[in-house]
């Protein structure tokens, strides 16, 4: 890192914090500290709920999915617009109709205390780990990549992320997270127009779509119907919806930022705005990749892109036969550059017969560096058996940190950062808010003055900050904690949906019935994690499905009346 | 469409720029077909 670049990362980060303290003075009460005294904009709401989603594994994955396997991960979004049209039309208007603080006071309002407890008790368990993860992700990566202490990382960015949260509440959070979007796509546009500039003289940008698209890498839509195909237009517009539809209408740290809304139009506007752009925003960051990707063409990349686990092979007792394949793909990828240039003035003369002799040649170098980079993964994973053999992430940050000017460099930086800034002080705002307004304020203190819950949420605000950073250092230390949370959260949220999805659309249920069924569902869950093989992401599935069953058969036998 | 507008849209949620909320989820819906149609084009041109 040069000096422009520090200038840069900590010129922004401080305008950041400083920003958010500055903007959060005033909020004295819980409408204000919670809500923000619902006085969001539209594109103030459209921004905040875009950064919410947005992580910064998601500015350093995606484009390196798109550099691995092309576009089709756009298609995971297709369910996202019609997720939106739903929301605008039953949960915004209700929630500001019922004027909730948090999500699972809705649940109270249809079913009674202890299924909005419970829900409460889920979501903070789930949120309050994953957390942690997103802190934890992008510091890997940074210190992978640029030797910085990963400890120190999660502690900075944890810490900063704390003060001005905990000071400012949801206005800080909104605002900051406006600031932090916008700073993020303009060091995406930069990196994208540098990937271009620097693609050969005799390039165009329509002849690097044409490369790309040849080698299978602008793949944007796919309408086969094959259940083991994870991305294509059914698995998106379809598996898409219901996670979307679970996430921005149950998880409070999304719910939280459309209810700052100064209005039900407002509110609406800011998810309207986020069906509208949120596909092509993802097809650029992967177009990113597929750009990068013909970039590697006339530079030859890393064998694996992780600098941590190659120096440890290396040094190891395959260090040798590991060098070995770097020569050799070292030279493949130089014999390949003249046959691309030999496809590009194909393609400008119009020779189709020359175009498909040379498209064969390709294949078969492809071919050969995927056979030299899958002997290399073998090697590293031989070496050691522990180590992770996905560099996806760590692909795009690599030609940041080698090709980018300084300055530039500084900003994308800062633009990781503050994805994993404004995720993590949504996720604490929500966990704080969730904590206090559905445990503390209906459970152990009900009649305390506003002063006092606003310092209450203040510290859970503190408490939950410290209990991220925490879990980021745990995870440091334990790989396959990851692995372990992702598990977690998805024990949890099928049931969550399942009950929401009770509250919304089967009036005739009552408290009783879907709180039984919850738990009865959970345990079903936990037991398919114990005892079966089933994929941790069909929990999801499982979980939900489960509460509206056993809800369905235990309500004729609970004595209640029904809601509607 | 004439439930939602009878059921959601009161004076005080007028949208911006149309009258009822109906025509911006016309206009998502709009979107998101255009962006299919544009990305098989676009993944058929550069095949």
């Amino acid at each position: 890192m040069r000096s422009l670049d520090w200038i840069v990362l900590i010129g922004f980060t401080t305008f950041i914090v400083v920003y958010g303290v500055w903007k959060g003075k005033g909020s004295k009460d819980m409408q204000g500290y919670l809500l923000s005294n619902k006085d969001m904009k539209w594109y103030t709401i459209a921004f905040s709920v875009m950064a919410t989603q947005a992580s910064a594994i998601t500015f350093l994955s995606t484009p390196g999915q798109g550099y691995v396997d092309g576009m089709r991960f756009v298609q995971f979004y297709f369910g996202l617009p019609l997720a939106m049209i739903i929301l605008c039309v039953t949960a915004v208007p209700l929630y500001h109709k019922l004027k909730v603080y948090t999500a699972y006071e809705y649940l109270e309002n249809q079913f009674d205390l202890k299924t909005r407890a419970l829900a409460a008790f889920l979501f903070l368990i789930q949120r309050g780990l994953a957390a942690g993860l997103t802190i934890y992700a992008p510091s890997l990566v940074l210190s992978v990549l640029l030797g910085w202490n990963i400890y120190l990382t999660n502690f900075i960015v944890g810490v900063l992320v704390i003060i001005y949260t905990t000071a400012g509440g949801s206005k800080t959070v909104g605002w900051t997270q406006f600031y932090q979007l916008i700073i993020i796509m303009v060091g995406m546009f930069a990196a994208f127009f540098m990937i271009i500039w620097l693609l050969p003289d005799e390039m165009s940008f329509l002849d690097s779509m044409k490369v790309a698209g040849k080698l299978g890498k602008l793949n944007a839509v796919d309408f086969s119907f094959d259940l083991d195909n994870r991305y294509s237009f059914w698995s998106g517009i379809l598996g898409g919806l219901f996670l979307q539809l679970s996430y921005f209408g149950t998880d409070q740290s999304q719910v939280q930022r459309y209810l700052t809304g100064k209005s039900v139009g407002h509110s609406r506007m800011g998810l309207i705005f986020n069906g509208l752009v949120k596909i092509p925003m993802q097809f650029f960051i992967l177009l990113i990749g597929a750009a990068l990707f013909v970039f590697y063409q006339f530079a030859v990349p890393p064998l694996f892109f992780n600098p941590v686990e190659t120096n440890k092979v290396k040094s190891g007792v395959y260090g040798e036969t590991y060098e070995q394949l770097e020569e050799r793909y070292t030279d493949i990828h130089l014999s390949r550059q003249g046959q691309i240039n030999e496809l590009i003035s194909a393609m400008h003369n119009g020779d189709a017969g020359l175009v498909e002799e040379i498209e064969s040649k390709i294949d078969a170098s492809q071919e050969e560096i995927f056979a030299i980079r899958n002997e290399a993964l073998s090697l590293i994973k031989q070496n050691d058996p522990a180590s992770s053999t996905n560099d996806t992430n760590y692909i795009f940050l690599t030609f940041v940190l080698t090709y980018l000017p300084a300055g530039l460099v500084g900003l994308l930086l800062a633009s990781i950062l503050f994805a994993s800034m404004s995720s993590t002080s949504s996720e604490i705002n929500a966990l704080a808010s969730t904590a206090v307004v559905d445990i503390y304020k209906r459970l152990i203190k009900k009649d305390a003055s506003d002063k006092h819950y606003v310092i209450v949420t203040k510290s859970a605000t503190v408490f939950w900050g410290i209990l991220a950073i925490f879990f980021a250092e745990l995870a440091s230390h334990m790989g396959s904690l990851i692995e372990a949370v992702n598990i977690l959260g998805s024990l949890f949220y099928g049931t969550i949906l399942g009950i929401f999805l009770l509250a919304f659309y089967f009036k005739w249920i009552n408290g009783t019935s879907a709180f039984i069924a919850a738990i009865i569902a959970e345990i079903f869950v936990i037991a398919s994690f114990l005892f079966t093989d089933i994929s941790f992401l069909w929990y999801n599935v499982i979980g939900c499905l489960l509460v509206i069953i056993f809800a369905v058969i235990i309500n004729p036998f609970t004595n209640k009346t029904n809601r509607s | 469409m004439s439930i939602f507008k009878k059921k959601h849209t009161t004076e005080s949620e007028r949208p911006p720029v149309f009258k009822t909320w109906n025509y911006w989820y016309i206009i998502i819906i709009v979107n998101l077909l255009a962006l299919i149609a544009l990305f098989f084009i676009f993944t058929k041109f550069f095949e």
